[in-house]
């Protein structure tokens, strides 16, 4: 090594940070560029599948026969790129360090292309999302960026690409804080900032500076119109829900059909989408046009009813069959025609004067966002982003709260991740993501994992219990647990003469789990739920056991602090004494 | 050999940051032209729904023309020319919250419109909102135009706003608007007839007169010219003036129901009138005396009021007054100078007035109620 070269090649090195500075810009860029794409994509199958006037043929065809097409590609290939995006993003960030495999961006821009094109009523800004957060995932793998810096990218390439999207900047940057990462206060706000500014320039730059929706001048026109609003949140509390809850039963049905059945269940949704195209035209693929209506109170009362019911029905439909699209957009046209049906009611009936049912709609597009995306800030400022009017706040921060609250108090898990519960992936709550514990749960538990067969006869289990101490076993194979067994069900089973039985009629499924990250406290309130025994399993695939934590793993733990510590202090003395 | 891997390192990520600019680059450049084929696409696309917008306007279906025209603009959204298409067809299909909403954004852009300020100036005359439409039509007038024949669109929007303006009861800014119209009118006796009428319902007579006159001169075959004429005289109180009008409108519509029984009646007038300023003192005495035997005859004629009614005895009076009068007419040696014979005349009048109640008055009575009307009711 020469020692006067060294410094120079230093010099020249670019560190890492600088790195990301310029990565955040070009992967803002790229994102921008592919959710613009995306847009452009979506349009132009749509015109190409369906004419300028579809025929009722078409409307049952079209999307049928491309369902079964992306039910095979999603089936085959990009099984991760079902659904919005969103969770999967979350997902990428929270338990996989930004990873997100180079086949998913791809996948997705196919398969979203499609259904959405198709006619699906879907929205494109979750894909946006996805495949955006998917290219910084592959472009930080190029770079051999830390893992810390890898996950980063997801973030501020979800910003970028909703900026791009939905011609937002700032509630793109708020999406992100508060969706994806889950932190308000999260220092990567700086780089979201930055990516959303960039992504938007790009996109402005291409489709020029329209707003998505032309929406008219809001006013106030009397206090007592606030509880007008409030009304309103209510009601959109009221729609979130039966949105929410509707999704996750119908998603349910679909996922307890057997496997094989997973490569048509798309084409069956296909079909009934088809068959609501026919009567109702309006709720096909993003809908932004008739959003464009409501928001400017160009639709009667019969035609918003009608619009939130088809539009809820079809979208349910699209999602839960296991279509590629996200719900962004149909929350804001549920939203619309609900706010739009409930400004026409008050207009007619209330007893004080009312604005016009356009000015209802607009909030109403922030309170069911709230109400089904969870995420109330980011509906404030985008409404206000889209109004650039400081009046619509107090009557939007009214019903959005409203609606939040309703739809928090019975649904107590957000819909994203009450889908991703679905998939068995468990994402830790905003609450608990960064809790200041010292001890999580990784690091009690004991890694060695005793898994019986559920083939095994009961009699081979009293004896594996007559072999240690344990008052229980996890039973399962191949690394996946699906139950336990307790000493007393086992010798309960034995004298009543059942030991030549299978274990799988003793299996106990409901008690409790902890994941590697729960604190301690967590993990001695959830112990003391099970019979001596807690599994830990992965996020990703709950029935994936990591560890188990017994009290005898806990006594373990302490005792090894108890010496670690005790070899640090007496040199703490020695520093005291001097 | 650590000299030998750095190099390496700089390779990769210089390398790798200039290659993702490049692709970055490369991907927009494709962007750029896959969003400019689609913008030509989708105003192909507008194009044809406008097209048939405009066709269930003309088929008169306005609530597929409206959904036509929505499509035309979702589809070009900067396409000034479709949405005012859109609002003018919300505007006939009644939707008129949503083609204000429209009108006012489109203003926005475009202050100076015209065609803009006159859909919206239509629209606020639909809701009755007077000063609104006012405000637009004038903005429409003075703002700027395109296409052919500007003046000519310019002078027919006027008059759609003289129209509004007379529909609204509004005479005096109507009269007004007709005088600025009235300067830059096409020289055509059509042009004069057409603009004398709404002078006519404005109230301004002089002009109505004024271009009725013009369209005479122009064209003497003019019906509506020469009998628009005669009346305006007519009722102006020039009877004069009149006849020769009403009498060319009559040779032109000989059948005429409303010009001959005027034509009478003013040659009534110039016959019956004690105060013509060419008569003799004896021939103003005979027709003093032979207007205040008509209306004697008149009230005669009448039938006998209820007693103690006060018409009753008011004709009561006047008869007592016109019997003690007839006899200080009489006079040869002294006929009345023009006081008495505005006396007279007065006296005239009221026992025409009287004498309304007593059915249809005849030609030579309604003659002396406008004589006695033109000379003020001729107080003494």
């Amino acid at each position: 090594m020469s020692g006067a070269e060294l410094p120079i090649v230093q010099k020249l090195r670019l560190r890492e940070n600088h790195i990301f500075l310029a990565l955040t810009i070009l992967i803002a860029i790229l994102a921008g560029l592919s959710a613009v794409l995306f847009t452009l994509a979506i349009k132009g199958t749509s015109y190409l599948l369906f004419g300028i006037a579809p025929s009722y043929l078409r409307y049952i065809l079209v999307p049928t026969l491309m369902s079964l097409v992306t039910g095979f590609l999603l089936y085959k290939f990009f099984p991760d790129a079902r659904g919005s995006g969103v969770p999967q993003t979350e997902v990428a960030y929270h338990l996989r360090q930004g990873y997100i495999p180079g086949r998913v961006p791809l996948g997705k821009f196919i398969t979203g292309v499609l259904c959405i094109g198709s006619g699906h009523s879907m929205g494109r800004e979750g894909p946006s999302v996805q495949i955006g957060a998917g290219i910084a995932s592959s472009i930080g793998r190029w770079f051999h960026l830390s893992p810390a810096r890898a996950q980063s990218l997801i973030p501020v390439a979800s910003a970028a690409a909703l900026s791009a999207a939905f011609n937002t900047p700032v509630a793109a940057v708020l999406f992100a804080l508060e969706e994806i990462i889950g932190d308000m206060n999260a220092a990567l706000i700086g780089s979201t900032v930055l990516a959303s500014v960039a992504s938007v320039i790009v996109e402005r730059s291409i489709l020029g500076n329209n707003p998505i929706f032309h929406v008219p001048q809001y006013h106030l026109v009397d206090p007592a119109e606030l509880i007008a609003y409030a009304v309103l949140g209510i009601v959109g509390g009221i729609v979130s829900l039966a949105f929410s809850k509707g999704l996750l039963w119908l998603r349910g049905i679909f996922l307890a059909m057997p496997q094989r059945t997973r490569i048509f269940q798309p084409a069956m949704g296909g079909v009934v989408i088809g068959v609501i195209l026919i009567f109702v035209p309006q709720v096909m693929g993003v809908g932004y046009e008739f959003v464009g209506q409501a928001l400017n109170g160009g639709l009667l009362l019969k035609t918003l009813l009608l619009l939130c019911v088809a539009k809820l029905v079809a979208t349910i439909i699209s999602y839960a069959s296991g279509n590629a699209g996200g719900i962004f957009a149909p929350s804001l046209y549920l939203g619309a025609m609900a706010g739009g049906a409930i400004g026409v009611l008050m207009h007619r009936f209330a007893p004080f004067p009312t604005g016009d049912p356009g000015a209802y709609a607009l909030v109403g597009m922030g309170t069911l966002f709230a109400g089904i995306i969870r995420a109330p800030m980011t509906s404030v400022f985008m409404i206000f982003e889209l109004t650039q009017d400081y009046q619509v706040f107090v009557p939007l921060m009214i019903a959005n709260m409203i609606s939040f609250a309703i739809s928090k108090h019975y649904q107590p898990t957000t819909l994203y991740h009450a889908l991703l519960q679905q998939d068995h992936v468990h994402l830790p709550a905003p609450g608990v993501r960064m809790p200041p514990v010292r001890t999580r749960a990784g690091d009690i538990m004991a890694r060695e994992v005793t898994l019986i067969s559920p083939e095994a006869l009961v009699e081979e289990a009293l004896a594996a219990f007559a072999d240690g101490d344990s008052q229980a076993y996890l039973v399962g194979k191949d690394g996946l647990f699906s139950g336990l067994i307790t000493r007393s069900q086992v010798e309960q089973a034995v004298q009543s003469g059942t030991s030549k039985a299978p274990l799988a009629v003793l299996i106990t499924r409901d008690f409790a789990h902890v994941h590697p990250d729960h604190s301690i406290e967590l993990v001695l309130e959830r112990l003391g739920k099970n019979p001596g025994l807690l599994p830990v399993v992965s996020r990703t695939d709950v029935h994936q056991v990591l560890g188990i934590i017994t009290p005898k793993t806990i006594i373990n733990f302490l005792q090894k602090n108890s010496e670690e510590q005790d070899l640090v202090q007496p040199s703490q003395g020695e520093e005291k004494a001097i | 050999m650590e000299v030998r891997t750095i190099p390496r390192v700089l390779h990769n990520e210089v390398v790798l940051l200039v290659a993702l600019s490049v692709a970055a680059f490369g991907v927009f450049v494709f962007t750029r032209h896959m969003s400019a084929r689609e913008q030509r696409l989708e105003a192909r696309i507008a194009a044809i729904w406008y097209e048939r917008g405009e066709q269930f306007i003309a088929a008169g279906d306005v609530e597929k023309a409206i959904q036509a025209f929505r499509r035309a603009t979702a589809d070009s959204h900067d396409n000034q020319k479709y949405m005012l298409a859109l609002a003018n067809a919300l505007t006939l299909g009644h939707h008129d919250a949503e083609a204000q909403q429209l009108l006012l954004q489109l203003r926005e852009s475009d202050p100076e419109d015209a065609e803009i300020n006159i859909s919206l100036a239509r629209l606020a005359a639909k809701h009755g909102d007077t000063d609104e439409a006012v405000h637009y039509y004038q903005n429409a007038l003075y703002g700027r135009w395109s296409g052919d024949h500007v003046d000519e669109q310019r002078g027919q929007l006027r008059k759609e706003l003289i129209h509004f303006l007379l529909r609204r009861q509004q005479r005096e800014l109507a009269a007004s608007e007709l005088l600025i119209l009235e300067a830059g009118l096409p020289d055509s006796a059509a042009s004069h007839v057409e603009i004398a009428k709404l002078f006519v319902d404005a109230g301004d007579l002089q002009h109505a007169l004024k271009n009725y006159s013009e369209a005479a001169q122009r064209d003497n075959h003019n019906l509506e010219a020469q009998a628009g004429a005669g009346e305006i005289s007519f009722q102006l109180g020039n009877y004069a003036g009149a006849i020769p009008y009403l009498k060319a409108a009559l040779e032109l519509d000989p059948q005429s129901q409303k010009t001959r029984p005027l034509l009478e009646t003013a040659e009534l007038v110039l016959a019956e009138d004690p105060l013509a300023s060419h008569l003799s003192p004896q021939e103003r005495q005979d027709r003093i005396l032979a207007d205040l035997d008509r209306s004697l005859k008149r009230l005669d004629s009448c039938p006998e009021p209820a007693s103690g009614n006060q018409a009753s005895s008011e004709m009561q009076s006047l008869k007592a007054e016109a019997l003690a009068l007839q006899p200080k007419l009489n006079s040869r040696k002294h006929p009345p100078d023009s006081d008495a014979a505005k006396s007279a005349l007065g006296l005239i009048y009221r026992m025409q007035k009287a004498s309304a109640h007593c059915g249809e008055p005849a030609a030579a009575d309604q003659a002396l109620l406008l004589i006695g009307r033109q000379h003020n009711g001729v107080r003494p």
